[in-house]
């Protein structure tokens, strides 16, 4: 199984995370309205966005009768419900991961989890994480572009490369004593981006 | 309900008075004589509680392995629901600790090397002939079944020009920090001040005690998973044993080596008494040698041990790094989220020191080859706690901005550029005009040399471990 993002230079940072439950069709009509929302008002998305140990979370619902077939030939299944899928990476250990999220975003997950069948509430976690172990789906592939950097270490490195664009062309002309005053600039804006990275 | 009789000592309060220790190793060969043994001090009181009547001379607790458990005839229903962590042990779990490289376990002392301790008995004296007589007791009434592995582990307080104090080997003043905890009495005293959780207001709050011990409720209300039976797990902790080897004369020397660096980024003179190499350790620790924080008293050290400091007023830390030992170990509100992406990592720290201080200037004297360190004790209620803080923020700096940097004094070292060193960004402060300085290449100064997870029951579980009649 492929739990850890991996590419060709080895084994990544994140771990990834697939949670699948199924829900009624009520369920799917308002999960899709509350998808909506978080989809339209980006301010619902700032705190999951703060959690810098969470590159990537997903929500995506397929209905009972729009799962996939490799052909025609391939009889259609029966199923009974509706589906959630919950995708996500995350940097760390998995207990952890799901503590911080039901410690810090309960309510949306309360939200948009509440309505897949048996779904227990993201307090107390220990429930929630029985029913995660129960509905969780290990990865067979996945792919990462980076997988020596943490989404910190892309954030970092993009920040660092526009400060020192951002030197490089405001810097022709300077003196030297101005260029290290500049330099030193430089270097405050991005003394805590400076970090090792790399596959550990 | 808490039942301060029923619960070990050293757990909920600490022996701060009890300046000697001595920590003694066995292993069980007979389940009989061990349950036999365990009843004797059951019956003389010999096992010391949380809180007692009369404060003794000496003090001993007792704690198992999880072949410890096994070796007492704990039968397999009980053993198989005890966490995974404990039932493996710390030394098939060296490379998820860091105990790699010059801590692996191939390199570690005994028993640690060689055996696998079964039970763990840790005495501490106010005295040492009070010490010296409590362990001769001890090993006078051991049976046959009971045989003592070697080297038993002497630790104390150390004496630094004749002065006995809780300061650790590198200087520091050790032991500052405990989490303040629901329901039990202030540790503090005049010297310590132990502080929870922040909160949303930005305030600290007590810990719930199911944080450290089994069968009460911890954060979120919830209770940490139990082994079974309940009677044997309540009121009981997990503790983590680690010896750490600390290079005195390495930390010294690294401090010597980048001071005057160092110095060319600060501007203007150093306070009175605060030469380059003190402010070095202190941005590496995150606190001055004399304990007094960074965040209170970022330019000199004030003996001021105060400790309701955050760390979110100080987001750059310009003050205290971002990767500083106490930061990285305690981050407290420095991740925002009212604390609560910290709240379920915390430990109470019980560590004393062991070997003879080095006198500053003895570097080279055959004094310097003396081994010294620290046992490293911590209790929580999961093995996790202390791995996750082990793991994450020890020895990777992801949660800190600070990449895959281990901690500057406790972390191990990754192989970069074929060789073993780690390397720490001491941010600069614009108000004063400081430039950030990067320390390079630093070594490993703490090694780790044995240690385990142990479970530390409580006095009616150790009654009924002693009786046989265990049944999950």
């Amino acid at each position: 199984m492929a739990d850890r993002a991996r590419n060709q230079y080895g084994l990544g940072k994140a771990v990834t995370f697939n949670v699948i439950t199924p829900m009624t069709r009520f369920g799917t009509l308002v999960v899709g309205v509350l998808l909506s929302i978080f989809d339209r008002f980006k301010s619902t998305q700032v705190t999951a966005k703060e959690l810098a140990f969470l590159p990537f979370v997903h929500w995506v619902v397929v209905k009972r009768d729009s799962f996939p077939r490799v052909s025609d030939s391939q009889p259609a299944e029966d199923l009974h419900y509706d589906y959630l899928f919950f995708l996500s990476t995350f940097n760390g250990p998995w207990g952890p991961y799901i503590e911080a999220f039901a410690d810090v975003l309960y309510k949306p997950l309360d939200l948009v989890w509440f309505w897949s069948v048996g779904y227990p509430f993201a307090r107390p976690v220990g429930p929630l994480k029985a029913y995660i172990q129960r509905n969780q789906i290990e990865s067979d592939h996945s792919y990462s572009a980076y997988p020596g950097a943490s989404v910190r270490d892309v954030r970092a490195a993009l920040e660092l490369r526009n400060e020192v664009e951002k030197l490089f062309q405001n810097s022709g002309g300077l003196s030297p004593e101005r260029f290290a005053v500049e330099f030193d600039r430089l270097l405050i804006s991005v003394q805590n981006k400076l970090g090792t990275f790399g596959p550990v | 309900m808490l039942n301060l009789t029923n619960i070990q000592g050293n757990i909920l309060r600490g022996y701060a008075s009890f300046p000697h220790a001595q920590f003694l190793f066995f292993e069980i060969q007979n389940a009989d004589d061990a349950r036999a043994f365990i009843q004797r001090l059951l019956e003389t009181n010999a096992v010391t509680p949380a809180l007692w009547r009369a404060k003794p001379d000496a003090t001993l607790n007792i704690a198992f392995t999880f072949e410890g458990l096994r070796a007492l005839g704990l039968p397999t229903e009980s053993l198989a629901t005890f966490p995974c962590e404990f039932q493996e042990g710390m030394k098939p779990r060296a490379n998820e600790l860091g105990d790699i490289d010059e801590s692996s376990p191939e390199h570690w002392d005994d028993p640690w090397k060689t055996h696998r301790v079964h039970m763990l008995i840790s005495i501490y004296g106010r005295t040492e002939p009070a010490l010296a007589a409590h362990c001769q007791q001890l090993r006078d009434s051991l049976p046959n079944g009971v045989q003592e592995l070697k080297d038993s582990q002497p630790a104390g307080l150390l004496h630094i020009n004749g002065e006995q104090t809780r300061k650790e080997h590198f200087g520091f003043l050790d032991g500052l920090s405990n989490p303040a905890i629901e329901g039990v009495p202030d540790d503090g005293g005049r010297d310590r001040q132990d502080v929870g959780n922040p909160d949303e207001k930005g305030r600290f709050r007590k810990i719930p005690l199911g944080e450290f011990l089994l069968g009460h409720p911890g954060e979120g209300g919830e209770m940490a998973p139990m082994p079974l039976p309940h009677l044997l797990a309540h009121d009981g902790t997990y503790l983590v044993y680690r010896k750490l080897e600390q290079d005195v004369v390495r930390f010294r020397r690294y401090l010597d080596d980048q001071a005057d660096a160092f110095a060319r980024t600060i501007p203007g003179p150093l306070p009175d008494g605060v030469s380059p190499q003190k402010f070095l350790a202190a941005k590496m620790m995150g606190r001055w040698q004399d304990g007094s924080s960074l965040i209170e008293h970022p330019d000199a050290p004030r003996e001021d041990r105060r400790n309701a400091f955050g760390y979110a007023g100080d987001p750059a830390g310009a003050r205290c790094p971002l990767g500083a030992h106490v930061r990285r170990a305690n981050p407290r509100d420095a991740f925002g989220f009212g604390g609560k992406t910290m709240s379920r990592h915390r430990l109470i720290r019980r560590g004393i020191a062991y070997g003879k201080f080095l006198p500053k200037g003895e570097e080279q004297s055959p004094q310097s080859q003396e081994k010294r360190g620290i046992i490293f004790i911590a209790l929580n209620s999961g093995f996790d706690q202390f791995e996750f803080v082990q793991q994450k923020w020890m020895n990777f700096g992801d949660d800190f901005e600070q990449g895959n940097d281990t901690d500057p004094i406790a972390g191990n070292r990754p192989t970069i550029g074929g060789r073993q060193s780690a390397q720490m960004m001491i941010p600069g402060d614009e108000a004063t005009g400081r430039r950030p300085f990067i320390c390079f290449d630093i070594p490993r100064f703490v090694t780790t040399k044995g240690g385990d997870y142990f479970f530390v029951p409580s006095l009616a579980a150790l009654g009924l471990l002693a009786s046989g009649r265990v049944v999950a």
